[in-house]
């Protein structure tokens, strides 16, 4: 999982073991690179089955960094970057740009407001994120917290929300992201500073905030392991992806206890974030791939797959019929004036190593 | 002599997977990666673990019964903590592992031959992955586990087992144990009978014969087993990313980390071979010692 060039040796042979498994048969295999549990289980078999012309081969990363090293070795036909990857790529020219006229349910059902968004310092380059991508599934990062033990935010400052995660009341029992980008986010978001800041002493204030909380509240450090530890309660707090509360919530109707032992805020000007359909350029092939996209973004498979990974789902169609209690979730689909303060993240070289830098040091303290 | 190409295998093997892969640590250490794709030297690597944060070295008791603070950078004190929680798990594990094996030697004098059932019970979860291992103990040392339940169901306050330094050393000398046991334990069944006999018709009592004569002949396996312990317990990386609840770093997170998430290839290089270097430092001054014992050494 971690380790980008064995896996892009596996991949390469599967690939190849697959060619030429294809070169006997009629279906063409497109490849697809999607992050781990991120489908529904029956999507691809539905897809196959309406489409009989077209296999779809699946492979999971768990990082856009990881996805943007293997793409240099391997040729995919979807893959599925997070927007600031999506900037990235459509920067670096690595993007092939589909023709829309092929995708007709993405301009169909896809929740038009997602354009409006800033997704790069760049307008040139965010104006053409929809050109080159479709939205598939969104997400907000805000703070889960065990209802028993933490009081509600008394407000939607930043400052009130995450209030718990530096509170040493909740000592070995508050749960961060082992990921530079949300951990750092949350102390900018704290201090009312933005989240892609790159200014030297704004970033030491965030990193001194890191390293006391580390000190008095020693949080566990984690990310897919968390979400156990707070359906057992044994974590009070944390900062989460809405997505992984959505599943958190799933896991405690499955052990038959309350779901409202878990809550979820979502403080002003914090991060959310859109994974996009993409085709790369170096694609074996892109009319498949755009006929493929086109079924993910189906009502009834957006929905599905929404329900399936607990993300949100741009579609506007599925949205409405979506149990009411998650429709109506400010935190998991946002209003108009809540999307207009959130931040989505940048990503460049220096933002890249200045935050790396302070979170490898943050952890080794 | 004529036998000598059964060796090749050997020697490819060592080349392909042992000298190979350092020289490339020692090449990734030495350069960065420039901008236009080129690699070009640098001492980036080294001069990185020396920079970094200053922080008040946590060195046992140093800060505590001495109140002294001194500061170090980052890396350094990380790596003084990885030493000390590795010397310190050696040590736990040599004072339950000498009298274990000792016994288990003991048992197997007397029985004679066939296979010791307690040495079969050590030897069993050894057959079992580390990692499943080490899961287990998670699951009965977690604040809400099963170890703390039955502590609640009696009426005594819950601990913080994990996450921390005991955690942490509890995995390692239950992991670790094993290895310090059995190179004992196979030095001291193939003592010889009759020295410890001979010593005791020459008038030594029990503890002269223990102190003169068998713990000098088990030294070697004692040194071993030292060495067997304490090179994984500087060096592992997989304990305290499951105990350590993500927040204990020592040597081996930290060069984990900068592969594979900072992915500061030069930097992780330069912190294993320096890491390397002490490792042999360490094998060396042991071996010397194993040879200081040359008593003990010519009759195994």
């Amino acid at each position: 999982m971690r380790m980008p060039v064995i896996l892009a040796l596996v991949l390469a042979l599967l690939a190849a073991l697959a060619l030429s498994a294809a070169a006997c048969s009629a279906p063409t295999t497109i490849y697809f690179y999607n992050w781990g549990e991120y489908i529904a289980e029956n999507t691809i078999a539905d897809f196959e089955k309406a489409n009989p012309g077209i296999k779809v081969s699946m492979k999971t990363f768990d990082s856009n960094e990881a996805l943007y090293q293997t793409l240099e070795s391997t040729s995919f036909d979807v893959i599925v970057p997070s927007d600031y990857m999506v900037a990235r790529l459509i920067k670096e020219g690595k993007l092939y740009k589909p023709d829309m006229a092929a995708i007709p349910n993405n301009a169909k059902y896809n929740d038009p407001r997602l354009k409006a968004v800033a997704f790069d310092p760049d307008p040139a380059v965010s104006s053409q994120m929809f050109d080159y991508a479709v939205p598939y599934l969104f997400c907000t990062v805000g703070l889960i917290y065990s209802t028993a033990d933490v009081p509600a935010p008394a407000s939607d400052e930043p400052a009130d929300v995450w209030a718990p995660l530096f509170d040493p009341k909740y000592k070995d029992r508050i749960g961060m992201y082992d990921s530079m980008r949300e951990s750092i986010g949350v102390a900018l978001n704290v201090l009312g500073l933005s989240l892609n800041t790159v200014d030297p002493a704004e970033l030491a204030k965030a990193k001194d905030m890191l390293i006391a909380q580390k000190d008095d509240v020693r949080p566990i450090y984690g990310i897919d392991e968390l979400k156990d530890k707070y359906v057992s309660g044994e974590l009070a707090a944390g900062v989460a992806w809405a997505g992984d509360y959505v599943m958190c919530l799933d896991k405690l109707e499955e052990a038959g206890k309350d779901a409202g032992q878990l809550g979820f805020a979502l403080p002003k000007g914090t991060n959310f974030f859109v994974d996009f359909l993409a085709i790369p350029k170096n694609a074996k092939h892109p009319a498949e791939a755009q006929v493929f996209i086109d079924y993910l973004c189906r009502p009834e498979v957006s929905l599905a797959d929404s329900e399936y990974a607990g993300y949100s789902t741009p579609n506007l169609e599925a949205q409405k019929s979506l149990p009411e209690e998650i429709r109506s979730n400010p935190a998991l689909y946002p209003d108009d004036a809540a999307i207009a303060s959130l931040e989505v993240y940048y990503s460049s070289d220096e933002i890249d190593e200045k935050y790396s830098a302070i979170w490898e040091s943050v952890m080794a303290h | 002599m004529r036998l000598r190409w059964l060796a090749y295998p050997y020697v490819l093997w060592t080349v392909v997977f042992t000298v190979a892969p350092l020289l490339l640590v020692a090449w990734f250490a030495f350069t960065a990666v420039q901008p236009d794709g080129s690699s070009a030297f640098t001492l980036d690597g080294f001069r990185s673990i020396v920079a970094g944060d200053r922080v008040p070295l946590d060195l046992l008791g140093l800060q505590e019964v001495f109140g002294l603070t001194v500061g170090v950078p980052l890396y350094v004190n990380v790596f003084v903590k990885s030493l000390q929680i590795a010397l310190l798990s050696t040590l736990a594990c040599l004072l339950f592992g000498y009298p274990a094996a000792y016994l288990l030697a003991r048992r197997r004098a007397r029985q004679r031959g066939g296979t010791d059932l307690l040495l079969l019970l050590f030897v069993i979860p050894m057959w079992m992955n580390a990692l499943l291992r080490t899961y287990a103990w998670l699951a009965l040392l977690e604040p809400n586990g099963i170890v703390n339940t039955v502590l609640a169901a009696v009426g005594l306050p819950k601990g913080q087992f994990l996450y921390n330094d005991f955690g942490i050393g509890l995995g390692m000398v239950y992991n670790y144990l094993p290895f310090m046991v059995l190179p004992i334990y196979s030095v001291l069944v193939k003592v010889d009978r009759s020295l410890v006999e001979a010593a005791e018709d020459l008038g030594a009592d029990r503890r002269r014969v223990f102190t003169r004569v068998v713990l000098p002949l088990s030294m070697p396996g004692v040194m071993s087993g030292v060495n067997m312990v304490f090179m994984p317990a500087m060096t592992t990386f997989l304990i305290p990313n499951l105990l350590g609840g993500g927040r204990y770093m020592l040597i081996g997170n930290v060069i984990e980390r900068q592969y594979m998430i900072a992915r500061d290839w030069t930097t992780a290089s330069a912190l294993s071979i320096v890491l390397l270097v002490f490792v042999l430092a360490s094998m060396r001054f042991m071996t010397r010692y194993e040879k200081g014992n040359e008593g003990g050494g010519v009759l195994l």
